[in-house]
């Protein structure tokens, strides 16, 4: 270390900045270099009397009691403010709830959505139905439905869709209710596209949906999700067709009142030698 | 409810925490306003700015630090609107460089032991002499000779590198000791020899020509 080193670590060595190898380096010069030496004991009176009268003097200054009382009143304000702050989230889910039971369309319980999720995941899988219709031919509503008949509990009812072709069915499931899973095919905006509805009961009412007449059409998994409801019963329809092309489909049901379909005629058996 | 519980319970703690350091806080803030009113409103603010981010607070870290970090900020975003200022501060630390070491001479005036202005200037004087410094000598001179911060803290506190606090904590001291020299000169404390005006005469003759050399 030379003199030139040595100045500029003067303040770190006055301060104590230095571990023990700095520190012995420094003092190693200053037992060889007198000029050094003499500087560093100057600088030295000079720290350690700056310190000791800054200090001195800055110890008289001390906040007022006014300043103390000033910030515990802000403090105890802006706590207050805090309080408040924090109660509006809780205030504001409030409010949702209540608009939400009102007005289910605008903003959907969590509940309902997922229904709906899944409703639209299990549509995406495209699982092959278990009654299927032979090829070309027009199943009727009713075989569906009497297919069915004992494999579920609730009631359900084919709904007839304009210009749309009836596949097939299976059982399904909506979330943990048994579901009837009735598959249509349309060739309607061009190409097959697929129809699914699903039909589960939902007895407490735990999906907001309206009548048929009213049917709400929703967003799920990028599918267009149809709901309505046939009292204790909700139906489902997923699809890729937007919405004006499933209300088209839907106009026909309305007409026939899928809801109040007259009861169904028993079934008649006759031998086939009868029936001409 | 547990969320005013919460509220209640970190109040309290900011107030035995944070409060306990509000004397050294309004000394430090009465030097670099240097007036009461200003440093009373730079404590208050800081105060609350602490406040609101005491959940940022690391627990069991230095406080004391936090709390002067907070009042730098807080002072140097708000109160320190000359701008001016800064870039006289920027200029002088350049020439530090420089005059470092050009002569001994000049810090050499206190070698006569019976003539160490220093043992009778009043704090009040030595004070003054702080709040005349450039604001980031100021900051830095406040830091490590009036509260005693380390080096370390220092840089943290004032986001800077430890060369940086070194460099004008170097600048700074020597600054005052010109002032203080200078006054004690002016109230007759010392008395300068012919030798010794020579010395500095030449001293900031010589920076000067260095200076116009390299500027």
């Amino acid at each position: 270390m030379n003199c030139r080193e040595l100045e500029q670590m003067l303040c770190p060595y006055l301060d104590n900045e230095f571990g023990a190898a700095d520190r012995s380096e420094v003092e190693a010069h200053l037992a060889t270099c007198a000029e050094c030496a003499r500087l560093v004991h100057e600088e030295s009176r000079f720290r350690t009397a700056l310190r000791a009268k800054a200090q001195a003097g800055a110890a008289e200054v001390v906040a007022s009691a006014a300043l103390r009382q000033r910030i515990s009143l802000e403090l105890t304000s802006t706590q207050r403010k805090d309080r408040l702050r924090r109660a509006v989230p809780y205030a504001a889910a409030a409010a949702v709830l209540v608009v939400a039971t009102s007005a289910f369309q605008l903003l959907r319980p969590p509940a309902h959505r997922s229904f709906l999720e899944d409703a639209a995941a299990r549509y995406a899988k495209n699982q092959p139905v278990e009654f299927r219709l032979g090829q070309g031919t027009q199943a009727s509503p009713r075989e569906v439905e009497d297919w069915f008949g004992g494999k579920v509990d609730h009631r359900v009812h084919v709904p007839q869709l304009r210009n749309v072709v009836l596949n097939g069915a299976r059982i399904s499931n909506v979330k943990d209710r048994e579901a009837a899973y009735i598959a249509y095919e349309t060739t309607e905006g061009g190409g097959v596209r697929r129809v699914g509805v699903f039909v589960f009961p939902d007895p407490q009412r735990d999906l907001e949906a309206p009548q048929l007449a009213d049917v709400q059409v929703q967003r799920a998994r990028g599918y267009n999700v149809a709901v309505w409801r046939d009292d204790e019963v909700v139906y489902n329809l997923v699809t890729e067709l937007d919405e004006d092309d499933i209300r088209r489909m839907l106009q026909q049901q309305q007409g026939d009142s899928l809801a109040s379909e007259p009861p169904r005629e028993p079934l008649r058996l006759q031998p086939a030698g009868l029936q001409r | 409810m547990l969320d005013v519980r919460q509220n209640n319970r970190t109040k309290a703690e900011f107030e035995e925490l944070a409060l306990a350091h509000l004397d050294p806080l309004f000394s430090a803030a009465l030097r670099l306003t240097k007036n009461e009113r200003d440093a009373e409103d730079l404590v208050q603010d800081t105060c609350m700015r602490a406040y609101r981010f005491f959940d940022k607070f690391e627990r069991g870290t230095n406080i004391r630090a936090w709390l002067f970090k907070i009042l730098t900020n807080t002072f140097i975003n708000k109160y320190r609107r000359k701008v001016k200022e800064r870039t006289v501060v920027e200029g002088s630390e350049r020439e530090a460089v420089q005059e470092r070491f050009v002569s001994r001479d000049a810090t050499d005036f206190a070698a006569n032991p019976e003539q160490y202005f220093f043992d009778r200037l009043l704090s009040d004087d030595v004070l003054r002499s702080i709040d005349a410094l450039p604001i980031d000598f100021r900051l830095v001179v406040i830091l490590a000779d009036l509260q005693e911060f380390s080096y370390k803290e220092i840089a943290e506190i004032l986001e800077c590198p430890v060369g940086t606090v070194m460099s004008r904590l170097f600048r700074g001291r020597k600054l005052l000791q010109k002032t203080l020299r200078d006054y004690a000169e002016g109230q007759g404390v010392l008395v300068q020899t012919r030798e010794e005006r020579i010395a500095v005469g030449l001293t900031s003759l010589d920076a000067y020509r260095e200076r116009k050399k390299t500027g």
